[in-house]
């Protein structure tokens, strides 16, 4: 009965870690069901190709020892079980929990399907052990060849579309780290252009990411904080500045959330704002522009009568 | 159904250490179907240390009258995880990394143990993944957690962020979670007498109410929103389309270093609130309506 890829590849793992010494590949052939027949060298040769793909398939799980004596001596075939296999995890109740809303929490298909290897640690009971959801990585097309880039160490290109020149440019970069804040995603790495480690947004990337054969030159900064980079190019501000605007009761809850403190007058409540991200915060007072008075600083007001005109240029 | 290595010999560990188990538990840990994990079962316990010396994994199913169990006597010495791949690692740890940048909803103690505990056993010293999360207000967090727990009422101020309006709510809150970084809370509104999800980041304030809850609804109950019934063509910069859930948008075509799109949406005012703020990355083409209502509001503040 022919043997199928899996039974000989579970065979052959058995085989190894069972044996007392490393084997030959004949030795090998002569243990392992689903190798034989060989008794034609056509034989032999379909043997030897199906041995080479299941070496290539269980180094994907597997640490195999390949010895290569000098002279006519054959290659000899062993499996490094410290290597090859973990200890078993001693963990608690709270832990397997974690552990459980952790690998759960994936929706990108790709990690998604990779975080349920750890059910088989944290077990099907503990789903739901708890009265906390959990959910990322949802829908992020590039997650996947960038992490696979990032794990081997290659260099990257990709289409970048920039902001400040308006069009799209190929773009070599060393990846490092995904990260997520503010519900964006972003590739931080090492970017040719600029010689320096950079923030790329994913959702600017415009074409397909290319991974190359090439290592990358750079290993990750551990001392760099992309998240406080990210919120230190949010910065518009030197010091922080003060705001004061006037809105309905009842209304405007995005800078009701931002005000420091508010007092309320006959016309609306007045809020005051502490900022030095005169960009979001401009944003956020455009949102409500119909029903909000800006009263202090004059610069404010200015910066968010500019990004009104802009919407009026592409509506008009 | 193709059998596949790694499942196969990760099953054979999780039985040995688990015999008996039951063939639904097993199911649901390698996310396959009954009927594969019986097709595993019987490749397993085929599975031989070699041609010659004939000695077979023991793995047995039997159905009884309390269910279908799978017990396992001999693994042949495979009763070992073999260790995650680096795309396994990085997931479970970057799962990790998520819940221990949310301190308010999660003991950070334990995560960190646990982080250290896996990295070790992964042999994995670095996560790949960062995340930063949104700001909440921990003390309102802490109410929320003690209305579950005690399946007691939270009075709150709410911000809705479809209108900018501010109202004051009683809810039950049954469950929090974080999407994306954002938290939420799940809650029946005895206000709108319906479960509703609340964006933790915009109660500006919670108070606890030691009255038990009425609603009969449970955890279980999904984080659904109302399906959005505005159908409008936007152009824009592609990056502006992470404004809009994916499901909502659908005929993305290219036009130049720009795309349009259709997206449908719950509420025109927020969508014309969502052009305002998007200083001309974000165009309404259709329907005419709303592009007046953008054009109006912003004339509005160009007036005032």
């Amino acid at each position: 009965m022919a043997v199928d890829n899996t039974m000989r590849q579970l065979n052959l793992l058995l085989v190894l870690m069972n044996s007392q010494r490393p084997l030959t590949r004949s030795e090998i052939f002569n243990r392992v069901s689903g190798y034989a027949p060989f008794d034609s060298d056509k034989e032999l040769d379909a043997a030897g190709r199906k041995f080479e793909r299941d070496k290539t398939d269980l180094r994907q799980y597997l640490v195999f020892n390949e010895v290569s004596p000098s002279g006519d001596s054959q290659s000899t075939y062993s499996i490094d079980l410290e290597q090859s296999f973990f200890a078993e995890v001693d963990l608690n109740e709270d832990e397997l929990i974690l552990v459980s809303l952790a690998t759960g929490a994936w929706r990108d298909a790709h990690l998604g399907q990779s975080a349920a290897a750890g059910a088989i640690i944290a077990g099907p009971e503990y789903r739901g052990g708890s009265n906390i959801f959990t959910a990322i990585g949802r829908d992020e097309r590039y997650l996947k060849p960038l992490e696979q880039a990032i794990v081997q160490k290659l260099i990257i290109e990709f289409e970048y579309y920039s902001r400040s020149s308006n069009e799209n440019k190929v773009r070599k970069v060393e990846p490092w780290r995904l990260v997520l804040h503010q519900e964006h995603w972003y590739l931080f790495g090492f970017d040719y252009e600029r010689e320096s480690e950079l923030l790329f947004r994913l959702s600017r990337i415009s074409a397909d990411v290319k991974i190359t054969k090439e290592k990358i030159l750079n290993p990750s900064p551990q001392d760099s904080d992309p998240i406080e980079m990210i919120r230190s190019f949010q910065r518009t501000e030197e010091q922080v500045q003060t705001a004061k605007v006037r809105v309905p009761v009842a209304d405007c809850a995005n800078l009701r959330l931002l005000a420091k403190s508010f007092e309320e007058s006959q016309s609306g409540d007045i809020l005051t704002i502490e900022y030095d991200d005169a960009f979001s915060l401009s944003r956020e007072i455009a949102l409500v522009c119909d029903r909000v008075e800006v009263l202090e600083p004059d610069s404010l007001k200015e910066r968010i009568t500019k990004l009104i005109g802009q919407v009026l240029a592409v509506h008009q | 159904m193709a059998v596949q290595f790694e499942t196969a010999v990760r099953m054979l560990a999780y039985l040995r250490a688990n015999s008996p188990v039951e063939l639904q538990t097993v199911a649901e840990v390698f996310n396959l179907k009954p009927a594969q994990v019986r097709r595993y079962c019987e490749l397993l316990n085929e599975a031989r240390i070699g041609e010659f010396y004939g000695e077979n994994a023991d793995v047995e199913i039997q159905d009884d009258e309390d269910g279908v169990w799978i017990e396992t006597r001999d693994s042949l010495g495979l009763d070992k995880q073999i260790r995650f791949t680096p795309d396994e690692s990085i997931a479970i740890i970057g799962g990790l990394k998520y819940l221990e940048a949310m301190p308010y909803l999660v003991e950070q103690k334990t995560v960190s143990e646990l982080l250290l505990k896996l990295q070790a056993t992964f042999a994995t010293t670095e996560s790949i993944i960062e995340i930063g999360t949104t700001e909440v207000d921990q003390n309102i967090v802490t109410i929320l957690k003690s209305a579950i727990a005690g399946h007691t009422c939270v009075e709150i101020t709410y911000g809705a962020a479809i209108d900018q309006k501010v109202s004051q709510r009683t809810i039950e809150p049954v469950a929090l979670q974080a999407n994306e970084g954002v938290v939420y809370v799940r809650a029946f509104c005895q206000s709108s007498e319906a479960m509703r999800t609340f964006r933790v980041d915009r109660i500006l304030q919670a108070l606890a109410i030691n009255e038990p809850g009425i609603s009969q609804d449970t955890v279980n109950a999904d984080f659904a929103i109302s399906s959005p019934s505005i159908e409008t063509r936007l152009r824009m910069l592609p990056e502006m389309l992470e404004s809009f859930a994916p499901e909502t948008v659908s005929g993305v075509t290219g036009v130049g270093n720009l795309i349009e799109a259709t997206v449908k949406v719950t509420n025109g005012g927020w969508l014309t609130s969502l052009v305002l703020a998007s200083a001309g990355d974000i165009e309404v083409l259709s329907p005419q309506e709303l592009r007046n209502q953008v054009l109006e509001k912003a004339n509005k503040w160009l007036s005032s």
